[in-house]
Protein backbone atom coordinates (compact mmCIF):
# COMPACT_ATOMS: atom_id res chain seq x y z
CA UNK A 1 0.00 0.00 0.00
CA UNK A 2 2.92 2.04 0.18
CA UNK A 3 4.14 2.69 -3.03
CA UNK A 4 0.64 3.87 -4.21
CA UNK A 5 0.20 6.27 -1.56
CA UNK A 6 3.79 7.76 -1.99
CA UNK A 7 2.81 8.10 -6.02
CA UNK A 8 -0.42 10.00 -5.28
CA UNK A 9 1.92 11.87 -2.72
CA UNK A 10 4.55 12.79 -4.78
CA UNK A 11 1.81 14.12 -7.56
CA UNK A 12 0.18 16.55 -4.66
CA UNK A 13 3.63 17.76 -3.74
CA UNK A 14 4.78 18.33 -7.85
CA UNK A 15 3.20 21.00 -10.03
CA UNK A 16 5.32 19.82 -12.46
CA UNK A 17 4.00 16.26 -12.09
CA UNK A 18 0.42 17.12 -11.97
CA UNK A 19 0.81 19.09 -15.19
CA UNK A 20 2.49 16.52 -17.20
CA UNK A 21 -0.47 13.71 -15.88
CA UNK A 22 -3.15 16.15 -16.93
CA UNK A 23 -1.55 16.43 -20.34
CA UNK A 24 -0.98 12.71 -20.73
CA UNK A 25 -4.63 12.01 -19.76
CA UNK A 26 -5.60 14.27 -22.93
CA UNK A 27 -5.95 17.67 -21.28
CA UNK A 28 -4.16 19.81 -23.49
CA UNK A 29 -4.26 23.05 -21.75
CA UNK A 30 -2.74 22.09 -18.71
CA UNK A 31 0.47 22.50 -21.20
CA UNK A 32 -0.16 26.16 -20.09
CA UNK A 33 0.45 25.52 -16.53
CA UNK A 34 3.96 24.05 -17.71
CA UNK A 35 4.95 26.99 -20.16
CA UNK A 36 4.00 29.30 -16.99
CA UNK A 37 6.24 28.11 -14.66
CA UNK A 38 8.98 27.12 -17.03
CA UNK A 39 9.24 30.16 -19.68
CA UNK A 40 10.88 32.50 -17.93
CA UNK A 41 14.02 30.13 -17.47
CA UNK A 42 14.12 28.87 -20.71
CA UNK A 43 14.04 32.27 -22.54
CA UNK A 44 17.15 32.81 -20.62
CA UNK A 45 18.71 29.33 -20.83
CA UNK A 46 18.39 30.34 -24.11
CA UNK A 47 19.71 33.66 -23.99
CA UNK A 48 22.72 32.90 -23.00
CA UNK A 49 23.49 30.44 -25.59
CA UNK A 50 22.74 33.25 -28.43
CA UNK A 51 22.34 36.65 -26.90
CA UNK A 52 19.82 37.98 -28.71
CA UNK A 53 16.15 38.11 -27.55
CA UNK A 54 14.01 37.45 -30.55
CA UNK A 55 15.92 34.31 -31.18
CA UNK A 56 16.06 33.41 -27.17
CA UNK A 57 11.85 33.13 -27.44
CA UNK A 58 11.87 31.53 -31.02
CA UNK A 59 14.23 28.34 -29.42
CA UNK A 60 12.50 28.60 -26.04
CA UNK A 61 9.27 28.32 -28.12
CA UNK A 62 10.41 25.66 -29.87
CA UNK A 63 11.69 23.75 -26.50
CA UNK A 64 8.25 23.83 -25.46
CA UNK A 65 7.10 22.25 -29.02
CA UNK A 66 9.52 19.57 -28.28
CA UNK A 67 9.05 18.45 -24.89
CA UNK A 68 5.06 18.49 -25.62
CA UNK A 69 5.72 15.83 -28.49
CA UNK A 70 8.10 13.89 -25.80
CA UNK A 71 6.33 14.41 -22.69
CA UNK A 72 5.44 10.57 -22.68
CA UNK A 73 9.06 9.95 -22.45
CA UNK A 74 10.15 11.39 -19.28
CA UNK A 75 10.32 8.65 -17.52
CA UNK A 76 10.66 10.44 -14.27
CA UNK A 77 14.02 8.83 -13.31
CA UNK A 78 15.14 12.56 -12.59
CA UNK A 79 13.59 15.57 -11.75
CA UNK A 80 10.92 17.31 -14.44
CA UNK A 81 13.27 20.36 -14.54
CA UNK A 82 16.47 18.58 -15.65
CA UNK A 83 14.60 16.58 -18.61
CA UNK A 84 13.29 19.94 -19.84
CA UNK A 85 16.62 21.84 -19.30
CA UNK A 86 18.71 18.56 -20.99
CA UNK A 87 16.27 18.68 -23.68
CA UNK A 88 16.44 22.62 -24.53
CA UNK A 89 20.31 22.06 -24.41
CA UNK A 90 19.61 20.10 -27.31
CA UNK A 91 17.67 22.01 -29.30
CA UNK A 92 19.52 25.65 -28.76
CA UNK A 93 22.72 23.47 -29.78
CA UNK A 94 21.52 22.07 -32.69
CA UNK A 95 19.76 25.56 -33.80
CA UNK A 96 23.15 27.28 -33.27
CA UNK A 97 25.13 24.54 -35.10
CA UNK A 98 23.08 25.43 -38.68
CA UNK A 99 22.70 29.19 -37.43
CA UNK A 100 25.64 30.29 -35.07
CA UNK A 101 25.01 33.68 -32.68
CA UNK A 102 26.75 36.10 -33.92
CA UNK A 103 29.83 37.17 -31.42
CA UNK A 104 33.35 38.86 -32.11
CA UNK A 105 36.01 36.43 -31.74
CA UNK A 106 37.33 35.32 -28.03
CA UNK A 107 40.97 37.17 -28.94
CA UNK A 108 38.91 40.50 -30.36
CA UNK A 109 36.58 40.84 -27.22
CA UNK A 110 37.06 44.27 -25.53
CA UNK A 111 39.94 44.57 -22.71
CA UNK A 112 41.88 47.94 -22.28
CA UNK A 113 45.37 46.90 -21.10
CA UNK A 114 45.35 48.61 -18.06
CA UNK A 115 43.30 48.97 -14.70
CA UNK A 116 43.37 52.75 -14.94
CA UNK A 117 41.83 53.14 -18.92
CA UNK A 118 39.50 50.29 -18.21
CA UNK A 119 37.85 52.18 -15.57
CA UNK A 120 38.21 55.36 -18.16
CA UNK A 121 36.68 53.88 -20.74
CA UNK A 122 34.52 50.95 -19.99
CA UNK A 123 31.54 51.44 -16.93
CA UNK A 124 31.06 48.29 -14.89
CA UNK A 125 28.32 47.50 -16.70
CA UNK A 126 30.02 47.41 -20.21
CA UNK A 127 32.93 45.56 -18.83
CA UNK A 128 30.20 42.89 -17.43
CA UNK A 129 28.49 43.12 -21.34
CA UNK A 130 31.96 42.07 -22.46
CA UNK A 131 33.04 39.69 -20.70
CA UNK A 132 28.98 37.56 -20.52
CA UNK A 133 29.62 38.13 -24.55
CA UNK A 134 33.03 36.80 -24.26
CA UNK A 135 31.60 33.54 -22.81
CA UNK A 136 29.65 33.64 -26.48
CA UNK A 137 33.17 33.36 -28.49
CA UNK A 138 34.32 30.70 -26.29
CA UNK A 139 34.79 26.96 -27.79
CA UNK A 140 31.75 25.26 -27.60
CA UNK A 141 32.75 22.61 -25.64
CA UNK A 142 33.51 25.54 -23.04
CA UNK A 143 30.93 27.52 -23.90
CA UNK A 144 27.87 25.27 -22.86
CA UNK A 145 29.39 24.02 -19.16
CA UNK A 146 29.39 27.69 -18.20
CA UNK A 147 26.11 28.93 -19.73
CA UNK A 148 24.65 25.79 -18.05
CA UNK A 149 26.46 26.13 -14.46
CA UNK A 150 26.17 29.76 -14.40
CA UNK A 151 22.31 29.40 -15.12
CA UNK A 152 19.26 28.85 -12.51
CA UNK A 153 21.97 27.97 -9.54
CA UNK A 154 22.74 24.60 -10.87
CA UNK A 155 25.92 22.85 -9.42
CA UNK A 156 28.09 20.74 -11.40
CA UNK A 157 26.51 17.44 -10.79
CA UNK A 158 22.90 18.63 -12.25
CA UNK A 159 25.10 19.99 -15.14
CA UNK A 160 26.84 16.98 -16.15
CA UNK A 161 23.42 14.94 -15.79
CA UNK A 162 22.07 17.50 -18.88
CA UNK A 163 25.01 17.37 -20.72
CA UNK A 164 25.10 13.86 -20.07
CA UNK A 165 28.86 14.64 -19.45
CA UNK A 166 30.48 12.89 -16.19
CA UNK A 167 31.04 15.39 -13.25
CA UNK A 168 34.57 15.31 -13.21
CA UNK A 169 34.40 16.24 -17.20
CA UNK A 170 32.47 19.36 -16.68
CA UNK A 171 35.08 20.34 -13.48
CA UNK A 172 37.62 20.65 -16.01
CA UNK A 173 36.11 22.47 -18.86
CA UNK A 174 34.43 24.53 -16.20
CA UNK A 175 38.25 25.02 -14.84
CA UNK A 176 39.56 25.73 -18.39
CA UNK A 177 37.34 28.36 -19.25
CA UNK A 178 37.87 30.51 -16.65
CA UNK A 179 40.87 30.17 -17.09
CA UNK A 180 40.69 31.40 -21.00
CA UNK A 181 38.41 34.20 -19.27
CA UNK A 182 40.88 35.48 -16.89
CA UNK A 183 43.86 35.11 -19.17
CA UNK A 184 41.17 37.29 -21.86
CA UNK A 185 40.67 40.00 -18.92
CA UNK A 186 43.87 39.66 -16.84
CA UNK A 187 42.77 42.99 -14.84
CA UNK A 188 38.60 41.65 -14.24
CA UNK A 189 39.65 40.38 -10.30
CA UNK A 190 41.15 43.99 -9.71
CA UNK A 191 38.67 46.18 -10.99
CA UNK A 192 35.52 44.69 -10.11
CA UNK A 193 37.04 44.18 -6.47
CA UNK A 194 37.32 47.69 -6.40
CA UNK A 195 34.07 48.85 -8.00
CA UNK A 196 31.30 46.33 -6.06
CA UNK A 197 27.97 47.27 -7.03
CA UNK A 198 24.95 45.90 -7.32
CA UNK A 199 25.26 44.61 -10.64
CA UNK A 200 27.46 41.77 -8.72
CA UNK A 201 24.95 41.17 -6.18
CA UNK A 202 23.58 38.17 -6.55
CA UNK A 203 26.86 35.21 -5.41
CA UNK A 204 26.94 31.80 -6.63
CA UNK A 205 29.92 29.89 -4.73
CA UNK A 206 31.80 27.73 -6.28
CA UNK A 207 35.25 26.36 -6.80
CA UNK A 208 34.90 23.41 -8.32
CA UNK B 1 53.20 30.54 -9.11
CA UNK B 2 54.05 33.18 -6.46
CA UNK B 3 51.31 34.41 -3.60
CA UNK B 4 50.45 37.61 -5.16
CA UNK B 5 49.92 35.36 -8.83
CA UNK B 6 47.58 32.97 -6.54
CA UNK B 7 45.62 35.85 -5.28
CA UNK B 8 45.21 37.69 -8.32
CA UNK B 9 43.84 33.78 -9.41
CA UNK B 10 41.50 33.74 -7.17
CA UNK B 11 40.31 37.24 -7.05
CA UNK B 12 39.72 37.15 -11.13
CA UNK B 13 38.27 33.77 -10.48
CA UNK B 14 35.56 35.03 -7.71
CA UNK B 15 34.92 38.13 -10.25
CA UNK B 16 34.22 35.74 -12.95
CA UNK B 17 31.74 33.77 -11.09
CA UNK B 18 29.84 36.52 -9.82
CA UNK B 19 29.51 38.52 -12.69
CA UNK B 20 28.59 35.11 -14.39
CA UNK B 21 26.31 34.20 -12.08
CA UNK B 22 24.62 37.32 -11.67
CA UNK B 23 23.45 37.45 -15.00
CA UNK B 24 20.12 39.71 -15.05
CA UNK B 25 16.84 38.32 -15.86
CA UNK B 26 14.88 38.70 -19.29
CA UNK B 27 11.03 38.75 -19.20
CA UNK B 28 8.97 37.22 -21.60
CA UNK B 29 7.44 39.25 -24.17
CA UNK B 30 3.49 39.46 -23.69
CA UNK B 31 2.61 37.07 -25.94
CA UNK B 32 4.60 34.62 -25.53
CA UNK B 33 2.78 32.12 -23.44
CA UNK B 34 -0.07 32.41 -26.20
CA UNK B 35 2.66 31.62 -29.18
CA UNK B 36 3.60 28.60 -27.11
CA UNK B 37 -0.01 27.25 -26.77
CA UNK B 38 -1.15 28.26 -30.32
CA UNK B 39 1.52 25.85 -31.08
CA UNK B 40 1.10 23.19 -28.76
CA UNK B 41 -3.01 23.65 -29.96
CA UNK B 42 -1.74 22.98 -33.91
CA UNK B 43 0.69 20.13 -32.64
CA UNK B 44 -2.70 18.68 -30.63
CA UNK B 45 -5.14 19.26 -33.47
CA UNK B 46 -2.59 17.87 -36.02
CA UNK B 47 -3.88 14.03 -37.39
CA UNK B 48 -1.12 11.52 -35.81
CA UNK B 49 1.51 11.00 -38.20
CA UNK B 50 0.70 7.93 -40.76
CA UNK B 51 3.28 5.57 -39.81
CA UNK B 52 5.39 3.85 -42.84
CA UNK B 53 3.61 0.70 -44.01
CA UNK B 54 6.39 -1.53 -44.00
CA UNK B 55 3.78 -4.80 -44.33
CA UNK B 56 2.95 -3.91 -47.92
CA UNK B 57 6.66 -2.25 -48.55
CA UNK B 58 8.25 -5.30 -47.43
CA UNK B 59 7.43 -8.21 -49.81
CA UNK B 60 8.19 -5.93 -52.77
CA UNK B 61 11.90 -5.25 -50.98
CA UNK B 62 12.58 -8.97 -50.96
CA UNK B 63 11.47 -9.11 -54.46
CA UNK B 64 13.26 -5.90 -55.49
CA UNK B 65 16.74 -7.20 -53.48
CA UNK B 66 16.11 -10.80 -54.68
CA UNK B 67 16.57 -9.52 -58.16
CA UNK B 68 19.38 -7.51 -58.03
CA UNK B 69 21.10 -10.21 -56.31
CA UNK B 70 20.34 -12.84 -58.91
CA UNK B 71 21.14 -9.88 -61.87
CA UNK B 72 24.62 -9.53 -60.37
CA UNK B 73 25.30 -13.46 -60.00
CA UNK B 74 24.00 -13.46 -63.38
CA UNK B 75 26.26 -10.59 -64.33
CA UNK B 76 29.72 -12.42 -62.79
CA UNK B 77 28.34 -16.05 -64.15
CA UNK B 78 28.45 -14.54 -67.68
CA UNK B 79 30.65 -11.64 -67.54
CA UNK B 80 33.55 -12.81 -65.57
CA UNK B 81 35.09 -15.73 -67.55
CA UNK B 82 34.59 -13.34 -71.01
CA UNK B 83 36.28 -10.43 -69.01
CA UNK B 84 39.04 -12.61 -67.97
CA UNK B 85 39.52 -14.14 -71.57
CA UNK B 86 39.54 -11.01 -73.34
CA UNK B 87 42.32 -9.77 -70.63
CA UNK B 88 44.53 -12.67 -71.22
CA UNK B 89 44.05 -13.07 -74.76
CA UNK B 90 43.04 -9.07 -76.06
CA UNK B 91 41.12 -9.42 -79.17
CA UNK B 92 38.38 -7.35 -81.05
CA UNK B 93 35.12 -8.25 -79.51
CA UNK B 94 32.75 -10.27 -82.07
CA UNK B 95 29.03 -9.98 -81.75
CA UNK B 96 27.71 -13.24 -81.85
CA UNK B 97 23.92 -13.27 -81.20
CA UNK B 98 23.99 -16.43 -80.37
CA UNK B 99 25.45 -16.22 -77.37
CA UNK B 100 23.12 -13.86 -76.29
CA UNK B 101 20.12 -15.80 -76.37
CA UNK B 102 20.18 -16.92 -72.57
CA UNK B 103 20.88 -13.38 -71.27
CA UNK B 104 18.53 -11.47 -73.25
CA UNK B 105 15.67 -14.07 -72.02
CA UNK B 106 16.91 -13.40 -68.40
CA UNK B 107 16.62 -9.55 -68.56
CA UNK B 108 13.47 -9.82 -70.38
CA UNK B 109 12.04 -11.62 -66.98
CA UNK B 110 13.49 -9.57 -65.09
CA UNK B 111 11.69 -6.55 -66.67
CA UNK B 112 8.34 -7.79 -66.99
CA UNK B 113 8.89 -8.73 -62.75
CA UNK B 114 9.75 -5.06 -62.41
CA UNK B 115 6.27 -4.13 -64.37
CA UNK B 116 4.64 -7.01 -62.55
CA UNK B 117 5.83 -5.47 -59.35
CA UNK B 118 4.98 -1.45 -60.49
CA UNK B 119 1.64 -2.60 -61.51
CA UNK B 120 1.05 -4.07 -58.08
CA UNK B 121 2.37 -1.31 -56.10
CA UNK B 122 0.40 1.25 -58.33
CA UNK B 123 -2.68 -0.91 -57.55
CA UNK B 124 -2.41 -1.02 -53.81
CA UNK B 125 -1.60 2.84 -53.97
CA UNK B 126 -4.97 3.52 -55.50
CA UNK B 127 -6.54 1.33 -53.08
CA UNK B 128 -4.34 2.72 -49.78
Amino acid sequence: MNAPTTQIEQLAADPDLQAVARVLAGEVEAFELIVRRWQTPLINMAWRYCRDRHRAEELAQEAFVRAWRGLASWRQESAFSTWLFALAANVFRSDLKRFPAVSVPFEEAAEPSTAARQHDILSEAQLCESVRSAVLALPQRYREPVVLFYFQEMDVDQTARIMKLPPGTVKARLSRARDLLRQRFPQLGRTLAAHPSGLLATQKELQP
Amino acid sequence: MNRLEAHNTEEANVAIDRLLASEPELAPSSGFLAAVMESIRDEAAAPPQIAFPWKRVLPGAVVIAGLVAWSGYEASHWLAPALREWIMNPAPIQLNLAHLTGPVSGIAFAAGVALLSWLISARLIRRA
